[in-house]
C-alpha cells in the first residue's frame, strides 16, 4: 500500500494505491477543515471516491503501472506518507495479513503431516520460528475466543521447543507433529474469526 | 457432444384456453423441472422449480426420459421447431452456501482432526472404522448442501472413493498398512471443511467498504496545561 498526499491551503488531497497480485486498487480523496454548523469546533471532512479496481495482464504490468502513476503524482507535488489516509484501503491490507496467516497455517499443517507420516520429519524449532511470526499477539480488548487462540499458542511453543532435541525419537516425532496439526488448525479457525470481524466492522462516522 | 444431446426436454399441453409448458433440464448433477402455465390473455403463472440431486451422472438421463414419459401420458407433446425458437429458457441461479452449515462443519472438522491425530499416534485398528464412519457422515452432510463450490464437491466425492478403497484394503488384512492413509485423509478432510468456511467469508469480505465514503471528525483543541 502506497499513500501519497499533497496539502493545498486547508485541503489535503490524498491517493492510496494497493496491489494484490495483478489487481490494482486506487482510491482518491480530499480532507478539508470546516467550522461545524452547530458549535464553534472545527471538523475535518474526508471525502473519498469509490475504489477503482483494475485487472492487469500480470503482476509486473500492475506493478509498473502503479510506479508510473506514482511518478506522475510525485511530479505534481505529492509526497509519500505513512499516515493512514483511507480506512477502506486499511481493510484490504487487513485482508492480506489474514491471507498470509491462512497460508502459514496450511504450511504448518503440512509440516505436521510430513512429520507424522515420517516422509520428512521436521524438527520442532522450524515451525517454532515461523509460528511465532503469525501467532496472534494483540489480545487487549479481544474476545475470550481470540485470547484462547493466543494462549494455546503459548503452550504449543513449549512442546515444540521440548521436542526439538532428539527429534527423531518416536515420542518426540508424535508430539511435534500433533502440535503442528493442532496449532495450524487453530490458526485456521482464527482466520475465520478475523474475517468475521472484518465483515461486522463498518466504516462509521468518527465523532470526537 | 454427448453432453449436449438431451440436456433439455420441453413439453407442451393445450387445454382449451391455457397452455401448459413443462421443461426439464440438468446442470451438473442436478435435475430441474419447471412448469409454466400460459393463459389466453398472455398472463403466465410460473410453478415451482423442482430439483433433484444425483450423487453420480449415471441414471440422470434415464430419469429425465422417465419423467418425460410420465408427462406425455398426461397429454403433453414435444414442442415444434417454431415454438422452440420462440421460447428461451433462462436457468435459475446456483444457490449459495447456507451459513447455517458452518458451525456443524467446524465441529465435524474438529472431530476429523482429533481422529486423524489419534490414528497417527495410537496403534488401534478399530479407529480405522471410526474414521470410515465419520468420513461417510461428512460426505453425506456435504452432499446435502446445495451451493457447495465445485472444487469442494469434487474433493468430498474423491474422499468418499478413497474411503471405499481403504475399507476394501482393510478387508484383506492390511489394516496396519492402511492406518496412516486413513489418518492423512481425515486431517485433509478437516482442513477442507474449514477452508470451505474460510472461502465463504473471504468472498464476503471482498466487496466491503468499496464505495464512496465521507468521514467527519471533530478536531479537538487541547488546552495547554502550562498556565
Amino acid at each position: 500500500m502506497v499513500q501519497l498526499l499533497k496539502q493545498f491551503d486547508d485541503e489535503v488531497y490524498h491517493v492510496v494505491y494497493h496491489q494484490e497480485g495483478r489487481t490494482l486498487f486506487v482510491r482518491e480523496g480530499v480532507a478539508r477543515k470546516e467550522p461545524a454548523s452547530d458549535s464553534d469546533d472545527m471538523i475535518e471532512i474526508n471525502e473519498e471516491t469509490a475504489t477503482v479496481r483494475m485487472l492487469f495482464k500480470n503482476t509486473f504490468a500492475a506493478y509498473r503501472q502503479k510506479k508510473e502513476w506514482m511518478r506522475q503524482k510525485m511530479d505534481e507535488g505529492y509526497l509519500k506518507s505513512h499516515l493512514p489516509q483511507s480506512e477502506a484501503m486499511d481493510y484490504r491490507a487487513d485482508r492480506r495479513n489474514i491471507k498470509l496467516r491462512l497460508l502459514s497455517a496450511l504450511l504448518l499443517m503440512l509440516c505436521g503431516l510430513s512429520t507424522l507420516t515420517g516422509l520428512l520429519p521436521i524438527p520442532g524449532y522450524v515451525p517454532l520460528v515461523f509460528l511465532s511470526f503469525f501467532y496472534p499477539i494483540y489480545i487487549e480488548g479481544k474476545t475470550a475466543r481470540a485470547r484462547f487462540y493466543r494462549w494455546s499458542g503459548g503452550v504449543f511453543f513449549f512442546v515444540l521447543a521440548g521436542s526439538s532435541k532428539d527429534y527423531l525419537k518416536p515420542f518426540n516425532l508424535s508430539a511435534n507433529g500433533t502440535v503442528c496439526l493442532l496449532s495450524g488448525f487453530i490458526l485456521l479457525l482464527y482466520t475465520i474469526h478475523q474475517l468475521k470481524e472484518l465483515t461486522t466492522k463498518e466504516i462509521t462516522q468518527h465523532e470526537g | 457432444m454427448k453432453d449436449k444431446q438431451a440436456p433439455l426436454i420441453q413439453l407442451k399441453r393445450e387445454i382449451s384456453q391455457t397452455a401448459d409448458y413443462w421443461v426439464c433440464y440438468r446442470v451438473g448433477r442436478t435435475l430441474y423441472q419447471v412448469s409454466v402455465q400460459e393463459q389466453a390473455n398472455g398472463q403466465t403463472n410460473e410453478g415451482e422449480v423442482t430439483t433433484e440431486r444425483f450423487p453420480f451422472y449415471v441414471g440422470m438421463k434415464k430419469r429425465m426420459r422417465q419423467l418425460a414419459e410420465e408427462k406425455e401420458a398426461l397429454g403433453f407433446r414435444p414442442l415444434t421447431e417454431e415454438e422452440r425458437a420462440v421460447h428461451v429458457i433462462d436457468e435459475p441461479e446456483e444457490s449459495s452456501l447456507d451459513p447455517a452449515f458452518f458451525n456443524p462443519a467446524v465441529r465435524l472438522a474438529w472431530m476429523l482432526l482429533g481422529l486423524g491425530i489419534l490414528l497417527f499416534v495410537l496403534p488401534y485398528e478399530r479407529l480405522n472404522n471410526f474414521a470410515f464412519g465419520l468420513g461417510l457422515y461428512v460426505w453425506y452432510e456435504t452432499f446435502r448442501q446445495a451451493g457447495l463450490p465445485k472444487i469442494f464437491r469434487r474433493y468430498f466425492h474423491g474422499m468418499f472413493g478413497a474411503l471405499m478403497v481403504l475399507q476394501v484394503l482393510s478387508a484383506f488384512e492390511l489394516e496396519r498398512e492402511v492406518q496412516p492413509y486413513y489418518a492423512t485423509l481425515s486431517v485433509l478432510s478437516a482442513v477442507m471443511l474449514v477452508l470451505l468456511v474460510v472461502q465463504y467469508h473471504w468472498k464476503e469480505t471482498d466487496q466491503i467498504a468499496q464505495g464512496e465514503s465521507v468521514r467527519i471528525r471533530k478536531i479537538k483543541e487541547y488546552t495547554d496545561f502550562e498556565e
